[in-house]
């Protein structure tokens, strides 16, 4: 086995991280879009290079499926909010352009939550991790579904194209998928050893058992998507809050024109 | 602190206890009384749909101190433990606030009994001081925490003074929370958009906690690892993983329907506000 603090390289993630910075670097010198836009993606494209391209792939793909579970959170959860915070609401138009009607119809809400669980839960199945396990390239293929995946769901959260949802429904929308994904998470913390591909590995990294490899990662999903989902519950109500006072003072001045103060 | 009994007699291990049972009896009295008052003056302020809310939530609350459930939460399961507490400190309070909720806050006291009491200048200021946002979360937050520490936990299954007290410190906790989110007597100290993020933060708090049980890796209470009799044969961690799960489902159930409910709320008043402004006649 090797050293678990060995580089791994994946050239597709490198290729598609460089080709995705080339693309925003052209359209950021075009639009102008803030320094803060600009490190918001490059966070997110270092975020999934990284977890792909170092020693957390290597201990994630040859010893512990706690660090597996890292880098998909990683993927999933950190990477794609970056990237479409990094985008201008230009970008994003031309995105939802681009993506025509298919991609109208994904970043629904009623749709993008569904697809989302549904991958979430899917490719987290015994049967179909220790598959992708057993191949790089289904591998590749489980990480670019989770970053689509992931991509998909924050969509409609973050963006206001191909249309904007109310911010109330992006709580609630929040609030559902945090509730409707924390079974993933218990049944790992419950479960008996689910993955056969780590649980027959000859060495044990750190003397973790498979069992409590499995448990620790139910206990970083599930402390990880409560502490992003709160976060995302908390910016949010932030800008409910922000929207109300907007609206009073819209409802203050229409008044004032018409003379009832 | 309560004698160890066969497994198949725990389920008629009722408790008889005159305290619980007659503030039961005299807080349904009460209700009563300032429903019957209330409904002969506005009936749409008193609909019928309040009488099994309230007698629905005195009931659980009851059942959960004189069932079986305390004398297994006592000494057997940390799990039953933990639905005693959620019973008692959530649904059994949410239930009853839901049902006061508008005038009928002032209708439940009797007039007799209000006024003097309206008059004790030391306790409006408590209750002012502890009805601020801010104070019922962290006396809740305080409650919830502490009670957890194994310390305060075994004196709590070994002694009554501590344990009643446990409980009555849960009820003011929930009382204090449940009453800022619910907001029964409209005095807006939040709005609803701010009382939908303290039900947030009530309900992420809640799932924190849950979490601490949930995820430990020992059992954190001495009492239920060295009790023999293992009822469902569940060990001692799997237990207290129970209780885990009983905490974050009750609180899906009771915190984060509330919180749904006041999105919706929400939803509603903006579009009233939307009609309402779009109405207004030019002068």
């Amino acid at each position: 086995m090797p050293s678990p603090w060995s580089f791994t390289f994946e050239p597709l993630f490198v290729l598609l991280g460089a080709g995705a910075l080339v693309a925003y670097a052209r359209a950021w010198r075009r639009e102008g879009a803030g320094a803060g836009r600009a490190a918001a993606f490059c966070g997110g494209v270092l975020l999934i290079v990284a977890a792909l391209n170092s020693p957390l792939e290597t201990i994630a793909a040859e010893y512990l499926v706690l660090f597996h579970l890292l880098q998909n959170v990683i993927i999933s959860d950190w990477a794609p909010p970056l990237l479409i915070i990094g985008l201008t609401p230009a970008m994003r138009s031309a995105i939802a352009a681009h993506g025509g009607r298919p991609f109208e119809r994904v970043t629904r809400p009623t749709v993008a939550l569904p697809v989302w669980l549904v991958g979430w839960y899917v490719v987290h199945l015994g049967g179909v991790y220790d598959t992708a396990l057993s191949n790089p390239w289904l591998l590749n293929v489980e990480h670019l579904f989770m970053i689509a995946i992931g991509l998909v769901f924050w969509w409609p959260v973050l963006a206001d194209e191909p249309r904007s949802v109310p911010t109330l429904g992006r709580i609630a929308y929040i609030f559902a998928a945090f509730v409707l994904s924390a079974f993933l998470g218990l049944a790992l913390t419950f479960a008996p050893p689910l993955y056969g591909y780590y649980d027959s590995l000859p060495e044990r990294l750190w003397g973790i058992s498979a069992a409590k490899d499995q448990n620790l990662g139910g206990i970083l999903m599930t402390s990880e998507q409560a502490a992003v989902f709160f976060a995302a519950i908390v910016w949010l109500l932030v800008r409910l809050f922000r929207e109300e006072d907007e609206a009073e003072r819209v409802l203050q001045e229409q008044q004032r024109a018409r003379g009832i103060f | 602190m309560g004698a160890v009994l066969a497994s198949e007699n725990l389920w008629r291990a009722w408790s008889f206890q005159p305290l619980v049972l007659g503030a039961a009896v005299v807080a349904i009295g009460f209700f009563l009384h300032g429903w019957l008052r209330l409904h002969r003056r506005r009936a749409d302020l008193a609909p019928w749909t309040r009488i099994p809310l309230f007698v629905g939530g005195v009931t659980v609350t009851v059942l959960a101190i004189v069932s079986p459930i305390d004398t297994i939460g006592e000494s057997y399961l940390q799990s039953v433990h933990m639905l005693q507490h959620v019973l008692i400190a959530d649904l059994g309070l949410m239930l009853t606030i839901l049902a006061v909720r508008g005038p009928l806050t002032v209708f439940f006291l009797p007039r007799d009994l209000l006024v003097p009491l309206a008059r004790v200048g030391w306790l409006r200021r408590l209750l002012r001081f502890l009805l601020r946002p801010g104070i019922s979360y962290a006396v809740w937050v305080v409650v919830l925490v502490s009670w957890h520490v194994p310390r305060f936990y075994e004196a709590a299954l070994h002694h009554r003074f501590w344990h009643d007290l446990m409980h009555a410190s849960f009820v003011l906790g929930g009382l204090l929370v449940w009453t800022q989110i619910i907001d029964p007597s409209r005095h807006h100290r939040l709005t609803l958009n701010e009382r939908i993020g303290y039900t947030a933060l009530v309900f992420w708090t809640g799932q924190i906690m849950a979490y601490v049980i949930l995820f430990d890796f020992r059992p954190l209470f001495s009492t239920y690892v060295d009790q023999p009799v293992r009822l469902l044969g569940l060990s001692p961690l799997t237990d207290q993983k129970l209780a885990g799960v009983v905490m974050m489902v009750e609180q899906v159930a009771t915190v984060g329907v509330a919180f749904v409910l006041l999105l919706l709320a929400s939803r509603r008043e903006r579009d009233r506000t939307a009609v309402a402004a779009a109405q207004q006649p030019v002068t």
